[in-house]
């Protein structure tokens, strides 16, 4: 069993989960590798996947487990090779039973950059409100939602960075949410972009000190 | 990314049809003497399942001299956030509007797609009209199956390559590169064009056109890698063409009438295709495709071949919608247990020899048996509403079959799970070169009654009956067998809203028919039965079958009178004096692999 850590990046990021777990299904299959398959009637291949990320964010922490049995470097050189532009590999390790990243996931880091300098970018503040209410839209209806227990912490770096920290697992914040709204509130309107940077469990500890210790 | 694209694509539903990167996307070369974009009129997930154009494509980009890129149709909240942003159609892979390329391809599968080209050209910033396009507008190159009745569109279409385009599409390529060399001006370019066997050029091509056929698919170009759509396709597998044409000759399908002669690949071939696509691809699935799978003689031992290979790769294989007469139990219950596919079209045996279908009810029952020994118990069957001299007791015939496969199941099942049994209804288009190409459609009106009464004798039943809807059939006629007066209609048509025709949500009929009024065209002289002293609008193609040919097999449908398997013996169709290499190449083999 292999855990695995990929970057989700450009076009990918307008890839739906279930698809990107499909692509990479089949860039295993393509090479040849011998996976563990489901019983029954429709075997699968057993792959699993952390929690969805949103449609348009980048992100270079994502994480899947593998039933197969391969060394570790080799498996990620050949896999690399076979699969779609935006979606690489960038760690394996081997564990000895499955992880759960779906699970065990709780928080994670965003960096926002936005498109153009933004004076007085003073967002943070947002968060020594006593309600945190956002706005975003849900399949056609309007939702309102105080989301102050999900924001860990919210920091301006410079004229056109902010940095995130937030619910990101079975609670759930979504960054490109909180940013729109944030935007509305304090009347920005140049546009930005997101990538998640690191997960973190419960305790937030890196995943990646987690599944790859030192050696990353 | 540019973040324009970006903001766009966070606008829409389903972005990954839009944003590119598919893999094994071909490099696309910066400096080639021509760019040429191939597109498919029908969305992302629809076109992704079609062979056609990925063959194209990937011969194109495999030239030195040619970039080929591709795009579909956008779905209807791209449409308006383009339109409202002031962007054009642009390609998936490089996001070059589809007005800056030198040639533009379109494959048309299917009549109710017409529409959609004529919204791609104007949200490509292409004039629509052909005779509106300047020196510096793409040539405009449309294929398949439907132009082999070019005739409807003439109007927006500057090149119709009728036939096989594996070669046509390499000379077409070699020309408009010349004429780019040598500066020729846009009428002489086409005026080549016309010269190339199988190419269609409106107000410059002089007589018949002859459809293009390749002699041999043994040697023909055959891509066996595909790219992998982002999101999944219709039909999500590897596609391995056994082989092209049909010896059936059903005397409604035009499929089987303007594809032959059969062209077959060698198992040995096959083989080697079938490793490269599961190798190249890593889909779970592949599929041996033709008209009429289990007509290949050689299918035993291709199966033999290929089975462990997909075994050892978790590779199932499937068989496309079987003719029941040539089930193959034995295989199939090997594979994954999915649902039996029959398309008998017909409910009493009177009407399957009126349209040369050979096959019986016991052929039906046999294979049901067989299967559902086996352990199936989902079966799906198809039949045709409206065939010529159709009458309520053939209606009820098909209701009789169902209940017997309802008893041969209760005999022989050994699943468990109730029969899943369903039962799909289209309605009968009279289509270009085949036997009933003169026939009527039946009214609207009787079409409806004729749907209730089916309706009615499977409900007591208990099983799901589906029907094409008849409004749809009925414009689907009128384009199949339309003349130029159509051109009018399909652009009236298109301006007054319609697009996405062959979609229900989108498909409105009363626009269509307000179309015809407006252009003073009535649908009847399309759906009405055809004069035989006057030639068809499409006997401006030649495609191989002769007119004594269908006038022959019309006259023997009318009389119940079967035809012979090609395999077994020349019908004498026309193609053994049209094509005689090919005829030569293909057809002396018969029945044996």
């Amino acid at each position: 069993m292999l855990i695995c850590k990929y970057t989700r990046s450009g076009n990918a990021s307008f890839v739906p989960h279930l698809d990107t777990l499909r692509a990479v299904v089949m860039g295993i299959r393509r090479i040849g590798v011998a996976a563990e398959y489901s019983e029954g009637f429709n075997p699968h291949m057993k792959i699993f996947f952390g929690q969805p990320l949103p449609l348009g964010i980048e992100s270079g922490c994502e994480y899947f487990c593998a039933y197969v049995n391969e060394e570790p470097q080799g498996f990620l050189k050949k896999l690399n090779k076979s699969l779609p532009s935006g979606l690489e590999i960038t760690a394996a390790a081997r564990v000895e039973k499955d992880p759960n990243v779906a699970k065990i996931m709780c928080f994670a880091d965003y960096i926002v950059t936005m498109r153009d300098r933004v004076h007085n970018l003073k967002i943070e503040n947002f968060t020594e409100r006593d309600e945190c209410v956002i706005t975003y839209r849900q399949k056609d209806e309007l939702v309102q939602k105080d989301v102050k227990s999900l924001i860990a912490s919210i920091k301006v770096t410079d004229a056109s960075t902010v940095n995130l920290r937030l619910c990101c697992g079975n609670k759930n914040l979504r960054a490109d949410r909180l940013m729109n709204s944030l935007c509305e509130i304090y009347g920005i309107n140049c546009g930005y972009d997101i990538v998640k940077t690191n997960m973190y469990d419960c305790n937030s500890v890196d995943l990646d000190t987690i599944f790859f210790g030192s050696c990353n | 990314m540019k973040s324009e694209i970006k903001d766009l694509l966070l606008k829409v539903s389903q972005p990954a049809r839009y944003c590119g990167g598919e893999f094994n996307t071909p490099e696309i070369k910066r400096n080639a003497e021509l760019r040429f974009l191939m597109c498919f009129p029908d969305v992302y997930e629809v076109a992704h399942s079609n062979l056609g154009i990925k063959i194209l494509y990937y011969m194109l980009n495999e030239r030195p001299d040619t970039a080929c890129e591709s795009c579909y149709m956008v779905w209807s909240d791209m449409l308006q956030e383009l339109k409202s942003r002031g962007m054009p159609l642009f390609s998936q892979e490089t996001h070059t509007p589809l007005c800056e390329f030198d040639a533009v391809g379109f494959s048309l599968q299917y009549e109710m797609s017409y529409t959609n080209v004529l919204a791609m050209l104007e949200l490509g910033n292409v004039p629509v009209l052909r005779s509106a396009r300047g020196e510096s507008a793409p040539i405009i190159v449309a294929g398949g199956p439907c132009v082999i009745n070019p005739m409807p569109l003439t109007d927006f279409i500057d090149v119709f390559s009728i036939g096989d385009g594996e070669e046509a599409i390499n000379l077409l390529a070699d020309t408009i590169i010349k004429g780019k060399r040598e500066g020729w001006s846009r009428s002489k370019t086409l005026e080549r064009i016309a010269e190339i066997d199988g190419m269609f050029v409106p107000d410059i091509s002089k007589g018949k056109v002859r459809r293009a056929v390749i002699d041999s698919l043994e040697t023909a170009f055959f891509p066996t890698k595909v790219q992998i759509p982002n999101i999944e396709a219709v039909f999500s597998r590897s596609v391995l063409e056994i082989f092209r044409g049909c010896t059936r000759g059903c005397r409604f399908c035009q499929a089987g009438m303007i594809y032959r002669p059969v062209r077959e690949r060698t198992p040995k071939t096959l083989k080697r295709y079938a490793e490269e696509l599961i190798a190249n691809n890593g889909f779970d699935e592949i599929t041996l495709s033709s008209l009429s799978t289990c007509d290949y003689p050689c299918l035993r031992e291709l199966l033999a071949e290929i089975k462990p290979v997909c075994d050892a790769r978790h590779v199932n294989i499937s068989l496309p919608s079987t003719r029941v007469d040539s089930f193959e139990a034995e295989f199939v219950a090997t594979g994954r247990l999915s649902s039996m596919t029959f398309a008998p079209e017909a409910g009493t045996q009177r009407l399957r020899d009126v349209i040369n279908k050979n096959v019986t009810e016991e052929d039906v029952l046999t294979s049901c048996k067989y299967a559902f020994e086996k352990g199936y118990h989902a079966v799906k069957l198809y039949f045709m509403l409206g065939l010529p001299t159709e009458t309520d007791e053939d209606i009820l015939g098909i209701a009789d079959i169902v209940k017997k496969i309802k008893y041969c199941y209760k005999q022989h099942a050994v699943s468990r799970k109730p029969l899943s049994l369903s039962v799909s209804t289209s309605v009968f288009v009279p289509k270009p070169f085949t036997p009933f190409q003169w026939e009527e459609q039946i009214p609207l009106l009787e079409i409806e009654r004729r749907q209730a009464i089916l309706k009615a004798a499977l409900k007591p039943l208990n099983v799901k009956y589906n029907y094409h809807d008849g409004k749809t059939s009925r414009i689907e006629a009128t384009l199949a067998r339309g003349d130029e007066r159509m051109n009018g209609v399909i652009k009236a048509a298109y301006d007054s809203g319609c697009i996405f025709d062959s979609w229900t949500e989108f498909f409105d009929y009363d626009k269509w028919i307000a179309a015809f009024e407006h252009c003073g065209v009535d649908p009847d002289d399309y759906c009405g039965e055809q004069r035989l002293d006057v030639p068809c609008a499409w006997e401006r193609v030649e495609s191989g079958i002769s007119r004594e040919f269908l006038l022959r097999e019309r006259e023997k449908s009318r009389r119940g009178e079967l035809t012979k398997d090609c395999r077994k013996g020349c019908n004498n169709c026309g193609i053994n004096k049209e094509y005689l290499s090919a005829f030569k190449l293909n057809c002396a083999g018969g029945d044996k692999c």
